[in-house]
């Protein structure tokens, strides 16, 4: 099966110290999935402002890890809350954020066993 | 280079310090939101990299307090924010560049610090030479001597940096006019503009308006493009008439228009410049008896007498000789590499009776001569050679009777014939019995 990430540029630039790496995966768990549970009270109480501030924060973390199966789902949910365009399609997004990034974390934590 | 790191995402927070951290030369210190980074020793950065969305302060309000307190460092704005309106503002504001979190922000950030510590070298280099050129200028530092003829001339320019006063240099030639009106210049609020000297006395008659108040394009034959003049090129600043008194007589009328109206018109244009600059003028010649011969317009003596300074000619204050003679020395064998130099009390001796026509000028050259010539790490009287062009009206600079004309004019012969008293009676057909006399009683010295 297909990696949901790739850690090569982590890996690489800090010339593969498992240290660091632990370290930056520990933060992403933690972060993201504190990040999740916000960004679902936001959508239960429509508050996109909220909403995009949370994809907001979950965004650049994506990029890092390259989640690519991830990485356009948080792109449209941080572009349509901020712009408050396709409304009808957010549930949907953080619906899938909902299903893969608990599944990319715990992916993640595998490599730090 | 040092730089702060301001990100509320503990994830990007440590990302963004290793990725800078890979470069060496980069010392990163982080902050987890702008009353952090605030409160910190916020001066000692010289980069700081700033999160767009920050939980306490928007990046805008965080820049605004950092200039308020006046931190002048250079400002990344580092966010997931894509909004290219927001970035555009950002940079409008001064931020220096806006990096995109993203797939290539290691790449970005790294060019845009490249940038950056380019800048922060090139304005610590320019820092530098600021303070260099400051120290160079220092009255003290620039000025040798500590003769109460010179402790004239630096309160005289004490008064003349505290405003903006047109300043009129005189003295004789290479007693270092142009030097007093350059550290006037580094000195007063007109500093950081620019010291522009023109020599009067260097320019073809025919240039000199030019030259001075610049022209436009097709002016006259030959003025294929536009040319600034000097007066152009000193606002702002100073500007430095050297030898003033050299000037033509139409042009005198043209420059005193200039100065009284405080505004340029270019040969060949219509439209006057208005000119905000401190002139100071220098001259070696007696303006006032220019005046008198017709040479010289009276009204625009008056216009540049402004505040005078009279530098000294060197016989004036001897006991500068000595301390003058020895700084060159030094500064010679420094930039030469070669050993420094002591001065025999002869050759002490020999500088001391010396009138110096060429003043410290002069000095300097000879000096300089003279620590190359020395064998041994002493100048000795042999290694000072004195100017044998020294003419009558030199000599007659000096205000003395005839007698001690006289008895100069021996001495100055007596030098020049390593002390040989026969061979001076012969050449200045005077007795021997004479010179002796003289040297018994001390008019003159044989060492």
């Amino acid at each position: 099966m297909e990696k949901l990430y790739d850690l090569s540029e982590i890996r690489e630039m800090s010339g593969n110290d498992e240290s660091f790496l632990k370290e930056m995966i520990e933060l992403f768990v933690t972060n993201n999935t504190q990040y999740l549970e916000e960004l679902n009270l936001a959508l239960k109480s429509s508050d996109w402002k909220q909403v995009k501030f949370f994809a907001h924060k979950i965004k650049p973390s994506i990029l890092v890890v390259h989640a690519n199966g991830l990485k356009q789902t948080i792109m449209d949910l941080n572009e349509y809350s901020g712009k408050q365009t396709n409304m009808d399609q957010i549930p949907v997004l953080i619906t899938k954020l909902n299903e893969e990034l608990p599944v990319l974390c715990a992916e993640l934590k595998k490599e730090i066993k | 280079m040092r730089i702060a790191v301001v990100e509320d995402d503990d994830f990007y927070r440590r990302y963004l310090q290793h990725i800078i951290e890979l470069i060496a030369s980069y010392h990163v210190t982080c902050f987890k939101d702008g009353a952090e980074f605030l409160d910190s020793s916020v001066k000692e950065f010289d980069v700081v990299s700033l999160d767009y969305s920050l939980p306490d302060l928007t990046c805008e309000e965080l820049i605004k307090q950092l200039r308020l307190k006046g931190i002048r460092s250079s400002i990344i704005v580092v966010s997931a924010q894509e909004d290219v309106s927001t970035a555009v503002q950002l940079l409008k504001n001064g931020v220096f560049n806006y990096v995109v979190k993203g797939d290539d922000t290691k790449e970005h950030l790294h060019n845009t610090l490249r940038h950056l510590s380019e800048r922060v070298n090139l304005e610590k280099e320019i820092e530098h030479l600021s303070d260099a050129v400051y120290s160079k200028y220092n009255f003290r530092s620039l000025i040798k001597g500590g003769s109460q003829e010179i402790e004239r001339v630096f309160a005289k320019m004490n008064k003349a940096i505290s405003s903006n006063i047109t300043v009129s240099i005189s003295g004789e030639t290479g007693t270092g006019k142009e030097l007093v009106a350059k550290a006037i210049h580094y000195n007063s609020v007109f500093a950081n503009k620019p010291f522009v000297a023109v020599n009067m006395a260097a320019i073809p008659v025919e240039l000199i308006e030019t030259e001075l108040f610049g022209h436009e394009k097709g002016a006259f034959t030959g003025a294929d493009q536009q040319r600034i003049g000097k007066f152009e090129e000193a606002n702002g600043g100073t500007l430095f008439l050297d030898e003033v008194g050299e000037l033509p007589v139409p042009m005198q009328a043209k420059l005193l228009r200039v100065l009284q109206e405080r505004e340029v018109v270019r040969v060949g244009a219509n439209k006057p410049i208005k000119l905000k600059l401190r002139i100071i003028v220098a001259t070696h010649k007696d303006l006032n008896k220019e005046v008198e011969k017709g040479n010289f317009r009276n009204d625009l003596l008056y216009r540049i007498l402004g505040l005078p300074i009279h530098v000294p000619p060197l016989r004036e204050r001897k006991s500068d000789i000595y301390s003058l003679a020895k700084h060159f020395s030094d500064e010679f064998s420094q930039e030469n590499e070669i050993e420094p130099k002591l001065i025999s009390k002869a050759a002490k001796i020999k500088l001391m009776r010396y009138p110096w026509p060429g003043n410290v000028r002069e000095l300097k050259a000879v000096i300089e001569l003279a620590t190359i010539l020395a064998d041994a790490n002493t100048i000795e009287e042999k290694d000072i050679t004195l100017n044998s062009t020294s003419s009558v009206s030199d000599l007659l600079l000096e205000e003395k009777t005839l007698r001690e004309y006289t008895n100069a004019i021996i001495q100055h012969s007596l030098i020049k014939n390593n002390g040989n008293v026969v061979r001076v009676a012969e050449k200045l057909d005077v007795g021997k019995s004479t010179i002796y006399r003289l040297i018994k009683n001390g008019e003159v010295k044989l060492n």
